[in-house]
């Protein structure tokens, strides 16, 4: 995986979306077992601790989960990941929406420009 | 711990001081060689090699000294006091086991270099009579009880001499290391205030002695020459612990 | 707590160096120690690591005092090159298999391998990159509880410096931590859990790096240039 971090938000904060990212375009796929925290911290080069903190706050969301004894996967419920890919695509709508909404277009302009796109 | 430092002191400088060794034999057989290769008509030149190769054994023996000196100072004050001191010093061992080892690896090079003299004396000579006039001379100097103590605390000043010498060093080097700049500029100037306040004790001490006994003749002389070299111990002795104590306790390393 | 410094001063001649530090550090951490030169950043290392003697106050590292028992347990990364250049790289390697009873000498071979260093090596042919890496591979090949590293992505090249990284991330474990001073903070940024700024021999601020991304909306290094603006 190729991680990319920005310097303003918490580095966790960023692994988090980086990783759901991951899951919603399928580069993870359902039931996949993750690389030990220690592997992915050494990969993203950032603290064990940050990574850490931002898998098992992936794991509370339920986009985790652990096995005492082989480690950690992604989660199986293909819906919660169906759930995830749409909760990203509305973020992104809301996103592309409130910036042109700045520069002055209504949401139906917004949406007709997206159509003839 | 400090079998295993000795063992890394004497790795850091085996090498210098066998070069050294190797030269000093290499020396004394080249000029046998040459003085027996040298025509009899030239017999000025031979005994012109004979006078020089005399005066060679006390040269080499003063040139192994200044050697011993001038290595073991650089050697201490690298390994302790500039970078090197930031491995040493970080070690977990205590900090006389590090002085220890300093001491007894430069004793060790001592006792090296005073046998490689005596063998550079013995091809010189061609022969080890030179070792049994040096017992003769110990013999008859017992003999005469005037002479004998002085001789004999000569001895034992000569083969204290690495000890007193080091220790004189290492204290410098440690009242040097309080000052909080100039460190080594302070040592030196240490160096010379020991010195100083040695040779005054030592005068002191004497001539209280020498008054005490009202100048007898008879019993100055050996007797002196006894506290001379018993002073100078307790004072190496004192200096030892001193700078063990201020490297223990108030290391600062520039 | 694995470290505790309490009104802690050095003073060289009449000027402080450090000031009056308190100071806690917790295991399993990395935490950056970031200041300006001369801000004190040495001198609290060298103090930890025993080759400095503090002015007053004290301080306590795994509830005892600096010494032969602390210096078992710290492993210290100078900031200069303290190696004898006479020895080989094997050399190296032993001498603090004899002294470090917590050395692996497999972890530093196989770093060496990773980094193309012959342990055959003399030193004295290194450059001086090479032998801090070396150095920093001793350093780090100990399973000690605190690590303290003076400037160790000073001198060498980016991959280099992502492979020391890198080990630093991967060698420590949660029983112990490192603390690492360095003015290059936005390279070291994102392996750092807590950060101390030091300046003019005080502590002015000790946060994790989260809640300084959280609280400013900047980073580390942004904050820093902040702070520390002349």
């Amino acid at each position: 995986m190729l991680w990319n971090f920005n310097s303003n938000t918490p580095i966790y904060i960023q692994i988090i979306e980086q990783i759901k990212l991951s899951i919603a375009v399928g580069e993870y796929k359902a039931g996949d077992k993750l690389l030990s925290v220690r592997e992915l911290a050494s990969e993203a080069e950032v603290n064990p601790n940050t990574m850490q903190k931002a898998l098992s706050e992936l794991e509370r969301d339920g986009l985790l989960y652990t096995q005492r004894t082989s480690g950690r996967f992604i989660t199986s419920d293909t819906l919660k990941i169906a759930a995830l890919r749409k909760q990203l695509a509305n973020e992104q709508v809301e996103n592309f929406i409130s910036k042109m909404k700045l520069l002055g277009y209504s949401s139906e302009e917004a949406a007709e420009m997206l159509k003839d796109h | 711990m400090l079998r295993k430092l000795i063992k890394y002191e004497f790795l850091a400088d085996y090498k210098k001081y066998g070069v050294m060794g190797i030269a000093i034999i290499a020396m004394a057989i080249l000029a046998v060689i040459s003085e027996k290769i040298a025509p009899t008509d030239v017999k000025v030149y031979t005994s012109f090699f004979l006078v020089v190769f005399s005066m060679s054994s006390v040269f080499i023996i003063f040139a192994a000294s200044i050697l011993l000196i001038v290595l073991s100072t650089i050697r201490f004050y690298k390994s302790f006091l500039k970078d090197e001191g930031y491995l040493m010093h970080t070690l977990p061992v205590h900090t006389w086991q590090l002085i220890a080892s300093k001491l007894i690896t430069a004793y060790i090079w001592f006792l090296f270099l005073l046998i490689i003299s005596a063998v550079y004396v013995t091809i010189i000579h061609g022969n080890i009579t030179w070792l049994t006039d040096f017992y003769k001379d110990l013999i008859d100097a017992g003999e005469n009880d005037n002479l004998s103590p002085l001789l004999i605390s000569s001895y034992i000043s000569f083969l204290l001499a690495p000890f007193s010498y080091l220790a004189h060093i290492y204290f410098s080097f440690a009242l040097g290391n309080l000052f909080s700049k100039n460190k080594l500029a302070m040592s030196v100037v240490m160096f010379l205030v020991i010195n100083f306040a040695e040779r005054i004790i030592t005068t002191i001490l004497l001539t209280a002695y020498l008054v005490s006994i009202k100048y007898d003749y008879d019993i100055t002389l050996p007797t002196s020459s006894y506290i001379n070299t018993l002073l100078s111990i307790v004072l190496s002795v004192i200096y030892l612990i001193a700078a063990e104590r201020i490297f223990a306790k108030k290391l600062n390393l520039e | 707590m694995l470290l505790e410094c309490n009104k802690l001063c050095k003073y060289y001649g009449d000027k402080a160096a450090l000031n009056n530090i308190d100071l806690q550090l917790e295991r399993g951490k990395i935490i950056g120690l970031l200041g300006p030169n001369g801000s004190g950043k040495t001198t609290l290392i060298k103090i930890l690591s025993g080759i400095l003697t503090p002015s007053s106050g004290d301080v306590k590292i795994s509830d005892k005092n600096i010494g032969i028992e602390t210096k078992k347990i710290v492993s210290y990364l100078p900031e200069r090159t303290y190696l004898s250049d006479w020895m080989t790289v094997r050399q190296t390697l032993d001498f603090f298999k004899d002294f470090y009873e917590d050395f692996s000498v497999e972890t530093a071979l196989d770093m060496l391998k990773r980094l193309n260093i012959q342990p055959s090596e003399k030193l004295r042919t290194m450059s001086k990159g090479t032998r801090e890496k070396v150095q920093l591979i001793l350093v780090m090949s100990r399973n000690a509880e605190l690590y303290l590293l003076d400037e160790p992505i000073g001198g060498v090249d980016p991959a280099a410096r992502d492979y020391i990284l890198k080990t630093i991330i991967s060698n420590f474990n949660e029983n112990a931590s490192v603390l690492i001073s360095t003015h290059l903070i936005s390279d070291v940024e994102n392996v750092l859990d807590d950060v101390i700024f030091l300046k003019y021999g005080n502590i002015t601020l000790h946060s994790t790096v989260d809640d300084i991304r959280e609280q400013h909306g900047k980073s580390v290094d942004a904050l820093f240039r902040e702070v520390f603006a002349c």
